[in-house]
């Protein structure tokens, strides 16, 4: 309670609460522009936060942080491009109701889901990190693999007409992945002896590859006299959130929070895992799951709480551990070093009061991160009106700019044109390319924790039914394919009758 | 009109200049030769430092310390830009690829030179760069998990001799430095052992401490937390006079400990080597001045790591050494 106290003390300064808004801002815009991510952001502030007080540098990397993550659902929802990897899940949804002429009630939804997500996270992260971190360290290789098999399962949730198309388009996936050094074995795989592609395909360029360039392709056929559908100014900010809507959303609001929560604290995964989770979990226990896909307001609420309740969570590994929850707190861990703060068991023995403050600030962060993203939305709801002859030009740009800036290499712009013409056949073939995505994600989570396993086992399966984190995974993955399998064959007897 | 002939004749000027500096490039673009020529003011633009290893790691937190420095101690900016992959060796080529005006630097290590040529084909040898300066030591420590019975070097033995295989976490692959350090270690301690490759040194000493391997390989400052609270154990360190930890107390090494095996990690800052010799002067000075600096030395002691000064000739020995010694060990683990 004393460090509480002190850490309070050490928050309540107005530099503190100068600089959350400016992080938030930047983080917003970096998160919206695809091919910038929170991730870069944070990178460009580093050495802006040298001079500053190790709380008042770590807030506005904080902010940063969520600002972004929250920023990436902007063009996910209106230009149908998740501005960062946690965002792809709110594509189902979010584009579908912008396209409806929904978007202004989109982006509010996504804030506010966000926000009660970040809420949640950051007070998870002050009253609960040690216990959460205790069962962290219970993750062995078999427990990330049947995470890895559960997040997986989601393809079947999210393939909406064949599930072959899903498992093929994740299948793709996973074998992009493969590309580059292999960890374990150290040897080089799928490189042709190219040294660009030593160190694999960056998640970020195959995001920008698959989604941003492959939907400029495909809006190859628009034509602006007919297709643009003028908008009149004062109707797109009219179109608020109903009570009725609201109350809809409290359970996949919750649920998602939690899962990000759940997710976040498990390192190596991130916020994109928890929004995909969450996402197929609301949509199997709604009880009109038909409606998702097609502009269900709840769809963009179950992700986009769940990707900004990672965010906090993936600090508690790393304060108390000293691992890493994700990309973004790997950057933010170097900048805790940086600041004289070395992550780990005895963070909180040495520095409490500044940790208390940082946590505690994590909280205002998000109430912040509601204000300033509603002057935000109202000003991106106008993006729709922009005529998609312009708009695709300045997006291209964007595109390029950000995926040059990833390595600096002129390299990863030929890897964007080429997997956006792949993902451009692919679309026109029916497949979605949200397993895609998953298939680049856990791949590498599955592969090289499914060989650990089996290096630790001496080769036997049995090491993931035995350990009950693992089978319990396993068994909820089981579950949900059962589930859907049913609901599938209900529907087909139904349509039969 | 008046203005637009001034920009012409002006734009013919620079043209002639570039024209000019191009010309006086050796047409071999030769390793050895001189480079392009000493600049008088140098450096008159932001100096970029290639690093081959990922933010927030020790060498780049020292290096963006470092690169802090640039308007004070070289009166331009320093910028860190991060090349990552291929085992440091795509930071290598970028290097060798920049031009050889000094307004480049990279951080190298040892391995680069004495290990990773044995398991990729690499386009650089140590004559192509210029060590100027240390920049950190690294100290490998193998470490077991206080709760296991596993204290000493002794109950390994008893442990493997019971019919058991020792599982071990190392911080990355084959062709990984801690990877053939703790596989050469069990080679000659005769013991069955089996390598599990993490992620980095965070993820192979969490994969300890919850149990999950039996061994890590670590380097500090990532164990050190987990030592003084008592939940790991250290069994030794590959450097040979063993090593003092603050909060720990000295670690012995294995040479102490009868197993003839060493290996001393290092960073250090290099040049292209036909960077004029001036510039690497100047380069190294700034580099000994931010050492120097008080409150350099401050921010180091707070993150528990020590700047290291060696010199161009001790590092090259240095590396001379390492390069030997791996011709022993590798065909050991291969």
């Amino acid at each position: 309670m004393d460090l509480f106290l002190e850490g309070l003390s050490v928050l309540l300064q107005w530099q503190n609460f100068l600089i959350i808004p400016i992080g938030l801002a930047l983080g917003i815009v970096v998160g919206a522009i695809p091919g910038l991510t929170s991730d870069l952001g944070i990178i460009l502030c580093i050495p802006l936060t040298y001079g500053m007080e190790p709380t008042m540098a770590i807030l506005m990397l904080l902010a940063i942080y969520c600002g972004g993550t929250y920023g990436g659902s902007i063009t996910a929802i209106l230009i149908n491009t998740p501005g960062t990897s946690a965002n792809a899940a709110t594509l189902f949804d979010g584009y579908p109701m912008a396209r409806k002429g929904q978007a202004y009630k989109a982006l509010s939804m996504a804030l506010f889901a966000s926000t009660v997500g970040g809420l949640l996270s950051a007070f998870a992260l002050l009253f609960l990190a040690p216990q959460i971190a205790k069962i962290t360290l219970l993750f062995g290789p078999a427990e990330y693999l049947a995470l890895a098999v559960f997040g997986l399962s989601v393809i079947a949730g999210v393939s909406n007409k064949s599930i072959f198309k899903g498992l093929i388009g994740a299948c793709i996936g996973i074998f992009v992945s493969t590309v580059g050094m292999d960890t374990i074995s150290g040897s080089s795989r799928f490189t042709f002896g190219n040294i660009n592609l030593m160190s694999g395909i960056d998640l970020i360029i195959a995001l920008i590859g698959l989604f941003a360039i492959s939907e400029i392709m495909m809006k190859s056929q628009y034509n602006p006299k007919t297709d643009h559908k003028q908008v009149s100014v004062s109707s797109i900010t009219k179109d608020k959130i109903t009570r009725e809507e609201y109350r809809r959303c409290r359970k996949p609001i919750a649920l998602g929070s939690l899962i990000g929560i759940i997710i976040g604290a498990t390192p190596g995964t991130g916020g994109g895992l928890a929004a995909f989770i969450s996402y197929n979990q609301t949509k199997q226990s709604s009880k009109h799951p038909e409606t998702f896909g097609e502009g269900e307001i709840e769809g963009v609420a179950a992700s986009e709480s769940a990707n900004n309740g990672a965010c906090g969570a993936t600090m508690i590994p790393m304060l108390t551990l000293g691992v890493p929850g994700d990309g973004a707190t790997a950057i933010l861990m170097g900048a805790f070093m940086i600041h004289g703060m070395v992550p780990g068991p005895m963070l909180f023995k040495e520095q409490g009061n500044i940790l208390y403050a940082i946590m505690i600030g994590l909280i205002v962060v998000n109430v912040f991160m509601y204000l300033i993203g509603r002057v935000f939305t109202r000003l991106y709801a106008h993006i729709t009106r922009i005529p998609y002859e312009i708009l695709s030009c300045i997006v291209l740009t964007f595109c390029i700019a950000g995926s040059y800036s990833t390595n600096n290499r002129l390299y990863d712009i030929y890897i964007i044109l080429i997997f956006g013409i792949i993902a451009y056949f692919l679309r026109r073939m029916d497949f979605q390319l949200v397993p895609v995505l998953l298939g680049i994600v856990l791949g590498p989570l599955a592969e090289d924790n499914f060989r650990r396993a089996m290096l630790l086992s001496d080769g036997s399966l049995s090491i993931f039914v035995t350990r009950p984190i693992s089978l319990l995974f396993l068994a909820v993955a089981v579950g949900s394919l059962a589930l859907f399998a049913w609901r599938n064959h209900k529907d087909k007897v139904k349509a039969r009758m | 009109m008046k203005g637009k002939r001034l920009l012409a004749a002006m734009t013919a000027g620079v043209l002639a200049l570039s024209m000019a500096a191009c010309s006086k490039q050796p047409a071999d673009g030769g390793q050895q030769s001189a480079g392009s020529g000493a600049e008088e003011n140098f450096p008159s633009k932001q100096v970029t430092i290639i690093m081959p290893w990922s933010l927030g790691g020790g060498p780049d937190t020292i290096a963006r310390q470092v690169a802090a420095y640039g308007e004070k101690y070289l009166g331009v900016p320093v910028i860190v830009e991060n090349k990552t992959g291929g085992a440091g060796t795509i930071a290598m080529n970028a290097a060798l690829q920049e031009k050889d005006d000094g307004y480049s630097m990279v951080v190298a290590n040892g391995p680069l030179f004495s290990l990773t040529p044995s398991f990729q084909n690499v386009s650089y040898t140590l004559d192509d760069i210029t060590p100027l300066i240390g920049m950190r030591i690294t100290e490998f420590v193998v470490l077991t998990n206080s709760k296991s019975n596993l204290k000493t070097i002794d109950d390994l033995k008893a442990y493997a001799a019971a019919g058991n295989t020792i599982k071990y976490a190392t911080t990355g692959g084959p062709g990984n430095d801690s990877y053939t350090m703790i596989a050469v270690l069990f080679k000659m301690l005769d013991i069955p052992a089996e390598a599990i490759p993490y992620d980095g040194g965070q993820d192979a000493i969490n994969a300890l401490v919850g149990g999950h391997v039996d061994v890590a390989i670590g380097s500090p400052p990532v164990y050190r937390d987990y030592v003084a609270n008592g939940e790991l154990n250290c069994l030794g360190t590959f450097i040979p006079e063993g090593v003092d930890v603050e909060g720990i107390g000295h670690i012995p090494s294995f040479k102490e400990q009868g197993i003839d095996v060493e290996f001393t990690g290092m960073d250090y800052f290099a040049v292209r080597s036909s960077v004029p010799e001036e510039h690497k002067q100047i380069l190294t000075k700034f580099i000994q001045d931010v050492y120097a600096d008080e409150e350099f030395q401050k921010a180091m002691s707070e993150m528990d790591m020590k700047a290291w000064a060696a010199t161009e000739d001790e590092i090259k020995t240095m590396i001379e050494e390492q390069t030997e010694a791996m011709k022993e060990y590798i065909p050991l683990i291969q």
